[in-house]
């Protein structure tokens, strides 16, 4: 294993991001529960393919992998409307979207490894967000499988975060 | 690169800020605390990294500098060493705004005469309260 209890410090870090800067709640979700909201993100069986923000934060030092932060578009603007304090029904432009996904991943990454090698020394790449129409698969064919994966509800939208070891 | 008066100029006498960060919705959210919390700041100025941070220093009158580390073209640490080399930014408080808070980290800033360490993800009454304390030492 990368780290230890990673799925633990890992969803500690999700939450202390999300609500701190984010100002979203946070639940429990299962694998089976994000495959089922990413089916219908928001809970709009109409817009089934929304698109998805896929962000990946690559991660050096005294530990080396990779972060992969995805979340459907919807829970993409809730989130950076909770974080600037406007109102997500506003119009907020594309580039801020990007901005704000990319900001996402650097702190639940940099809060993780903070949390988990406090003593260690780590440098962060500088994010890259994708996107793309419905939930990317975790495991892509010809893709390695992540070494840990947890989902959460955020905003009662489903976000998951996965580690790649590199 | 820009600038913004805060509240069109009703506070006369404040301080100028520099806020260095490669994500534009942070350096907004600071900006936006800094409105709200009433300090006495009278322009804040941006940049999205340590290069542009550099030419602002170069041009205007700057009191503190607020700067993320992890940067592209020039990162935060590398701009604190570029601005250790000038005597005459020596007044300027340096403040770190940071995902990185590993002790390694703080250790590599410790003679980089910064100020304050603030984690992110923090809450707006945490910049606030390093925003009441940056002007309260610094106003002129």
């Amino acid at each position: 294993m990368l780290f230890a209890d990673v799925d633990q410090t890992l969803r500690d870090a999700i939450v202390e991001v999300a609500e701190a800067s984010f100002f979203a709640f946070t639940g429990p979700l299962d694998a089976q529960g994000f495959a089922s909201l990413a089916a219908a993100p928001g809970g709009d069986p109409a817009h089934p393919v929304a698109p998805w923000f896929s962000t990946r934060v690559a991660f050096t030092g005294d530990r080396h992998g990779a972060i992969e932060v995805v979340v459907p578009e919807a829970l993409a603007v809730s989130l950076v409307a909770g974080f600037l304090g406007i109102d997500p029904t506003e119009t907020i432009e594309p580039d801020a979207i990007l901005d704000g996904m990319g900001e996402l991943a650097n702190m639940i990454c940099g809060t993780w490894l903070t949390r988990t090698c406090r003593d260690g020394r780590f440098d962060l790449s500088p994010p890259a967000v994708a996107t793309r129409q419905g939930a990317p698969s975790i495991a892509p064919i010809g893709q390695a499988a992540p070494e840990a994966a947890v989902h959460m509800a955020v905003n009662d939208l489903p976000l998951r975060v996965a580690v790649h070891r590199s | 690169m820009e600038h913004v008066a805060i509240d069109g100029g009703t506070v006369p006498a404040g301080i100028n800020i520099l806020v260095v960060d490669d994500s534009a919705m942070m350096r907004t959210m600071i900006k936006r605390v800094a409105r709200l919390c009433e300090v006495p700041i009278a322009t804040i100025f941006e940049a999205s990294h340590g290069v542009e941070a550099l030419h602002v220093l170069e041009t205007q009158r700057i009191d503190a500098v607020f700067t993320d580390i992890n940067m592209p073209v020039m990162t935060g640490i590398e701009l604190l060493r570029a601005m250790d080399s000038r005597p005459e930014w020596a007044h300027v408080t340096r403040v770190i705004v940071t995902t990185d808070g590993s002790s390694a980290r703080r250790d590599e800033v410790k003679d980089l005469h910064v100020r304050c360490y603030v984690e992110k993800p923090f809450r707006p009454e945490v910049m606030r309260d390093v925003l009441t304390e940056v002007t309260s030492s610094a106003v002129r």
